[in-house]
């Protein structure tokens, strides 16, 4: 149902009505304008939104002889995370990064982010999910992205 | 992102595809060379037929991401799907399985030494076990990979990339290639 004019409303006076006529172009103009750089203003923000939202950078560093140790948790320690049995999850959030550094003599990889010997390897997460990098009964690191 | 890219341009592996259902790759010999035509990518998984949830959820999502792009771009993508369970994924089975995800891939079998040679060169890895109760267990690297025509691996998805995601990226990489 529209909500027009109709013929029981009260007419404006003469004058307020020509006033309106002059004044109402301009302030649609007005507003138009505000509207056209409101939109601008969410096009521009939007556009380099990914420049300025960064996140956090966690690193992972595996020293020399991590391979030959049982457990590797500790390297997980500085990042946000949780432990649900033998599985590790990192918490991170959208816009984060993990940097893998590899100081070890063999590969290291962290949700599918694999290290060569001597190799630092950076990863940032966009967007929410659960990351994994294998495909196995005893899966032991998850990245988990925009639980917390 | 890495400074030095994995290089696997030097890698070839026996291609078993159904040659009606052959994709763009480039085959010699009936080896399949891990590097993409110019202006086209290849998109490597290492998996096992077997597999209940990663592999086929992996390849769905990658299925969908080829959906979001126009027809151009979608058939400049090859999916390379490389058994890392020789023994048990036969070439038929294989067929079968590529071709709810993909009409046209390339189906890679080895059972050699240039299987493991390969998964190094991604740096993946695959074990096979065998459980108490006498299931065979396996677990791999469930990273998909994108070649480029250098054959450098330009990206490295992890598993749970969403489609959109995956879909974006390729754009970006088929644009990239052209």
């Amino acid at each position: 149902m529209t909500a027009g004019p109709t013929a029981s409303e009260t007419p404006d006076p003469p004058d307020a009505r020509a006033g309106s006529r002059a004044r109402r172009p301009q302030r649609m103009r007005d507003r138009g304008r505000i509207v056209i750089a409101a939109g601008i203003v969410l096009i521009a923000a939007s556009l380099f939104a990914p420049l300025f939202d960064r996140g956090e950078t966690y690193e992972i560093v595996f020293g020399p002889g991590a391979g030959s140790r049982p457990d590797q948790s500790a390297v997980f320690a500085p990042i946000p995370h949780r432990r649900t049995g033998d599985v590790v999850w990192l918490e991170l959030e959208p816009g984060d990064s993990l940097v893998v550094r590899n100081l070890d003599d063999e590969v290291h990889q962290v949700a599918g982010i694999a290290a060569r010997p001597g190799e630092t390897v950076l990863h940032t997460f966009r967007e929410r999910g659960v990351f994994s990098d294998e495909c196995s009964l005893d899966l032991t690191v998850f990245v988990e992205v925009g639980r917390r | 992102m890495r400074s030095d890219p994995l290089q696997v341009g030097h890698i070839t592996l026996p291609d078993v595809t159904d040659p009606t259902r052959l994709a763009g790759g480039i085959v010699e010999d009936g080896l399949l060379g891990m590097r993409a035509r110019p202006d086209r990518l290849l998109v490597v998984y290492f998996g096992f037929l077997s597999c209940p949830d990663v592999c086929p959820t992996t390849l769905a999502d990658l299925r969908s991401a080829l959906d979001r792009l126009d027809e151009d771009r979608r058939g400049r993508v090859d999916l390379v799907y490389v058994t890392v369970d020789p023994d048990r994924d036969g070439p038929e089975e294989l067929a079968t399985y590529l071709s709810h995800f993909a009409p046209r891939h390339h189906a890679v079998r080895d059972t050699g030494p240039a299987l493991q040679e390969a998964m190094d060169a991604f740096l993946a890895s695959a074990r096979i076990g065998v459980a108490p109760d006498g299931t065979i267990e396996v677990a791999h690297t469930a990273v998909l990979y994108a070649v480029d025509a250098t054959g450098h691996v330009v990206v490295e998805w992890p598993f749970g990339m969403s489609a959109a995601a995956l879909a974006d990226d390729l754009s970006i990489l088929l644009r990239r290639a052209a």
